[in-house]
C-alpha cells in the first residue's frame, strides 16, 4: 500500500456502514487513523467535505475524500492484495448486488431496533425474516457466500450478525431460530478476528443505551433487561 | 461479448435507474431484450427472482439475475471493452461514490417532481440546489467529469438531465440557473446518442401524466401546462 498517503476514516461509533469499512481495514491490516464524530452534531469541516453529509468517509492524504462504504471497501481491497473480490465480471456483479442487499438488511434492522411503533416493528420483523430465508437459499451448504474462501461480500454481513447477536437476549424469539445455515454463517463471521476488532468496544453499550433512551418497542417489551445490571455479554468484546 | 447468454433487462418505463442501465447498454451496443413491468403490480415471477423486488434486474441466460443498477452497469462495461471505468483503484472508488451520489440526486429529484406537499417541495428544491454545487465543482474545465473522455460516471447523470430538461417548461425558474458548468454539461449529456435511445419514447408523456394524476405541487402550480392539448415542442427530444 502506498504509504505516502495517510488514511483517515471518519465515522460514527454505532454506524453499521462504518463498521463494514472498519472490518475490512482491520482484516487487511491497513494503517489508518480514525476520527469519530457525532451523528446529531456534525462539524462544519465534515459537512464541507462529505457530499452527502454521511459517514463513513475516507480521507486520503490532505485532500482526497472517498465516500460510500462500498466504494471505500473495494478501494481498500484493491490496494491490499490478494484481493477479496473475485476477478470474474459476472461474479463481481453478483457480489456487488449483495453489498447493496446487505445495506438494505442493515437499514431495516436498525429501523427495527429503534422502532417506536408496534405495527411497524412487527412489519419490519417479518420483512427481515423473509430476507433471512432468501440468504439461506444463497448459502446452501457453503461456509461463506462464495464457497470455502472468505470474500468481500461476507464482510458486508458482519454488522448484521453483530447486531443479531446483541439482540439475542432481548427478543422473545431468535429471528434466526429456523435457520441453521444462517446461524452457522453468523458464527463464522462473528468469530473472524476482524469482526471483533472492526467496531468500537462500547458499540453494544451505546446501542443498548439508544434503545432505552428512545423509548423503543424493544425497550417497552423488555424493560428489566435494559434497566438491569450489566449483562454477562461483556465477554462479547473479549478477544 | 459472450453470446451464449441471452441478456434480458427487466425495467419500469419511468424508472431512472433502469434508464441508467438502458443508456449504458445502448452506448455499448449490447444485444438484449427488454421486459417492462408495472410498479404497482409486480408479477410473481419477478418478485421470486428480484432479491429486493426492485428494478432494474438483468437476467443472464435462464438463471442468473443481477440486481442493482451500479452492479449491472459495471458488468456490462467490463464485458464490452474498451471500458468506460478507469483502471486506477482510487479513481474507480471516486467514480463509484459518484454513482451513489447520482442515485441520491435522482431520488430527491423524483421526490420533488411527485411531491404533493408545498413544504416538502420547497425543501427538496433547496436540497437539490445545494447538491448541484458538488457536480459543478467536480466538472472543473473538462467536457466530462473525468476530463475530455466520457466515463461510466457521466452516464449515471443522464436521467438527472433528462428529467431536468423535461421540467424546464413546467417550473417557474430553472433549477440550474446559477450553475453555468452544469447547464453545459447537461447539454453534452443529453445530446449523446445513447441518452436519446436509452429511454422509452413515451417517457416524458408518462412522467407528465403522473405529475398531473397525483395532484402534485408541480401540477397545482401550473395546471394550464398540464391540461393543454398542445404537445410540447420537445417531441423532437425523442428523435434518434
Amino acid at each position: 500500500m502506498d504509504k505516502r498517503f495517510k488514511h483517515t476514516l471518519v465515522a460514527f461509533k454505532i454506524c453499521p456502514y462504518c463498521m463494514k469499512v472498519l472490518t475490512v481495514m482491520c482484516h487487511k491490516n491497513v494503517k489508518f487513523e480514525i476520527k469519530f464524530i457525532e451523528m446529531h452534531n456534525k462539524p462544519d469541516w465534515f459537512l464541507k467535505i462529505s457530499p452527502l453529509e454521511k459517514v463513513p468517509i475516507l480521507i486520503i492524504g490532505e485532500e482526497v475524500v472517498l465516500f460510500e462504504s462500498a466504494a471505500i471497501m473495494e478501494y481498500i481491497d484493491e490496494i491490499t492484495p490478494p484481493k477479496l473480490m473475485p476477478d470474474d465480471p459476472m461474479q463481481k456483479a453478483l457480489d456487488r448486488a449483495k453489498f447493496e442487499y446487505s445495506n438494505e438488511i442493515i437499514k431495516n434492522l436498525y429501523q427495527f431496533i429503534f422502532c417506536t411503533e408496534q405495527d411497524k416493528f412487527v412489519k419490519l420483523k417479518e420483512w427481515l425474516i423473509k430476507r433471512f430465508q432468501q440468504m439461506d437459499e444463497w448459502l446452501k451448504d457453503k461456509k461463506y457466500v462464495n464457497g470455502l474462501e472468505l470474500s468481500l461480500v461476507d464482510l458486508n454481513f458482519v454488522p448484521v450478525f453483530v447486531v443479531l447477536n446483541m439482540l439475542k437476549p432481548i427478543l422473545p424469539c431468535d429471528m434466526l431460530k429456523d435457520n441453521k445455515k444462517l446461524q452457522n454463517y453468523g458464527e463464522s463471521l462473528t468469530s473472524l478476528p476482524c469482526a471483533k476488532t472492526g467496531r468500537v468496544p462500547d458499540y453494544e453499550f451505546l446501542m443498548i443505551d439508544g434503545i432505552k433512551n428512545q423509548n423503543t418497542v424493544l425497550f417497552r417489551s423488555n424493560p428489566c433487561y435494559f434497566n438491569g445490571p450489566k449483562s454477562s455479554r461483556c465477554c462479547f468484546f473479549g478477544k | 461479448m459472450d453470446k451464449r447468454f441471452k441478456h434480458t433487462l427487466v425495467a419500469h418505463k419511468i424508472c431512472p435507474y433502469s434508464m441508467k442501465v438502458l443508456t449504458v447498454m445502448r452506448h455499448k451496443n449490447v444485444n438484449f431484450e427488454i421486459k417492462f413491468i408495472e410498479t404497482h403490480n409486480k408479477p410473481e415471477w419477478f418478485l421470486r427472482i428480484s432479491p429486493l423486488g426492485n428494478v432494474p434486474i438483468l437476467i443472464i441466460g435462464e438463471e442468473i439475475v443481477i440486481s442493482e443498477s451500479a452492479a449491472i452497469m459495471e458488468y456490462i462495461d467490463e464485458i464490452t471493452p474498451p471500458k468506460l471505468m478507469p483502471q486506477d483503484p482510487l479513481q474507480k472508488a471516486i467514480d463509484r461514490a459518484k454513482f451513489e451520489f447520482s442515485n441520491e440526486l435522482i431520488r430527491n429529484l423524483y421526490s420533488f417532481i411527485f411531491s404533493t406537499e408545498q413544504e416538502k417541495f420547497i425543501r427538496q428544491k433547496e436540497w437539490l440546489i445545494k447538491h448541484f454545487k458538488w457536480i459543478e465543482e467536480w466538472l472543473k474545465d473538462g467536457r466530462y467529469i473525468n476530463g475530455n473522455q466520457l466515463s461510466l460516471v457521466d452516464l449515471n447523470f443522464v436521467p438527472l438531465f433528462v428529467a431536468l430538461n423535461m421540467l424546464k417548461s413546467t417550473l417557474p425558474c430553472d433549477l440550474l440557473k446559477d450553475f453555468k458548468k452544469l447547464q453545459i454539461y447537461g447539454e453534452v449529456i443529453i445530446s449523446l446518442p445513447c441518452s436519446k435511445t436509452g429511454r422509452v419514447p413515451d417517457y416524458e408523456f408518462l412522467m407528465i401524466d403522473g405529475i398531473k394524476n397525483q395532484n402534485t405541487v408541480l401540477y397545482r402550480s401550473n395546471p394550464s401546462y398540464f391540461n393543454s392539448d398542445y404537445k410540447p415542442q420537445r417531441c423532437c427530444f425523442f428523435r434518434s
